[in-house]
């Protein structure tokens, strides 16, 4: 009788946990690090992705901590790597926008912070 | 003593009827077919078919301010499902060895309520969007979470009772490109739903990244864009 009690609760725990994930072309690792500080203003933002990725619809978009863009546009994309140049936007926290297209045709999105100063 | 063979087939039919990105939500509704017979009687498979409607949510926190990041790679699902099976009972038939005497057993098949819940932490999360620790990457694949699943009868419970079961899971998920692994203990939450505690371990294969243009192609419409870029349930 217990046996088939528990045969439709293995059931849907596995209902419930098949969902737990789905992967597509994720920020792996970034430079500056993600929530990390650095000491002066970086000349890039480098990100490193779980896929590859398409240029053509990927984008960064770097805020300093005024609000104003200091990216200078288009980024530049090779294999999983994508970065983008900037000009030198102060101490404070710094916004990071991403959106990538990836090499299996799924967009994902994200955003992270990263402080400039002592 | 044990038992092997194959449970009934399911299958869902699921459909997202609103997401917010900006605040990490997501609802979902579905209808899981149980097709009856398709499975081994000898794992108790049923000879019918059960229909289960069923409501899906999940809400990372993600949106929270900056004084609780360290929060922000909490997410927490949740579903609720009404089964409803395809037989209101079964009558059998057979014989007393004692008198002889024809006997009539009749099983009353309940229309059960199942829900349940998890709270998990992502590591990929944390590293990605929080803060980047410089943790081992096993370490930034893991997921660890506590499930709940529980299934109470609510209706034609005659034979059955109407005492919720189900089990408490705590355990961790390895978030992987292409697959990912799972493995988390199964306590009883009384008597009735066992009296051991158990492990239950997960293979998942994503096809759509293994052969996006292939097996995993859409079936309907074109690709899907994820409402977070991050593993959720």
């Amino acid at each position: 009788m217990r046996r088939s009690c528990l045969i439709p609760i293995i059931s849907s725990l596995l209902l419930l946990a098949t969902d737990a994930a789905r992967a597509h072309a994720f920020l792996d690792h970034a430079e500056p690090r993600v929530g990390n500080k650095v000491a002066t203003p970086p000349r890039e933002v480098r990100l490193w992705f779980t896929q590859k990725l398409e240029s053509a619809f990927s984008t960064i978009t770097v805020t300093n901590a005024g609000g104003q863009r200091v990216d200078t546009g288009k980024p530049r994309v090779s294999g999983s790597q994508m970065s983008v140049s900037l000009r030198p936007g102060g101490t404070g926290t710094y916004h990071v926008n991403w959106r990538v297209l990836s090499v299996d045709t799924h967009t994902t999105d994200g955003n992270f912070t990263f402080q400039v100063g002592e | 003593m044990g038992a092997a063979g194959f449970q009934n087939l399911e299958t869902t039919f699921k459909y997202r009827v609103f997401k917010d990105p900006v605040h990490e939500f997501v609802m979902s509704v579905g209808l899981s077919v149980e097709w009856g017979g398709s499975g081994a009687k000898s794992v108790g498979a049923d000879p019918f078919n059960t229909y289960t409607p069923t409501i899906y949510f999940g809400k990372g926190l993600g949106d929270l301010p900056d004084t609780l990041s360290w929060i922000r790679p909490v997410a927490i699902t949740g579903q609720v499902g009404y089964a409803i099976p395809g037989r209101n009972f079964t009558t059998t038939f057979g014989i007393d060895p004692d008198t002889g005497d024809q006997t009539v057993d009749t099983e009353f098949h309940p229309r059960v309520l199942n829900w349940g819940a998890t709270i998990q932490y992502s590591m990929p999360y944390l590293k990605s969007a929080v803060i980047d620790l410089g943790l081992p990457d096993f370490i930034n694949h893991l997921i660890p979470l506590v499930e709940a699943t529980l299934q109470t009868p609510v209706a034609n419970t005659l034979t059955s009772g109407t005492t919720t079961t189900g089990t408490i899971n705590p355990g961790v998920i390895w978030v992987g490109n292409t697959f990912q692994f799972g493995i988390e203990a199964l306590i009883p939450i009384n008597r009735q739903s066992g009296s051991n505690v158990g492990v239950i371990a997960q293979l998942h294969y994503y096809l759509d990244d293994i052969d996006p243009r292939g097996i995993g192609r859409p079936i309907f419409g074109g690709p899907v864009q994820p409402a977070s870029p991050f593993p959720r349930n």
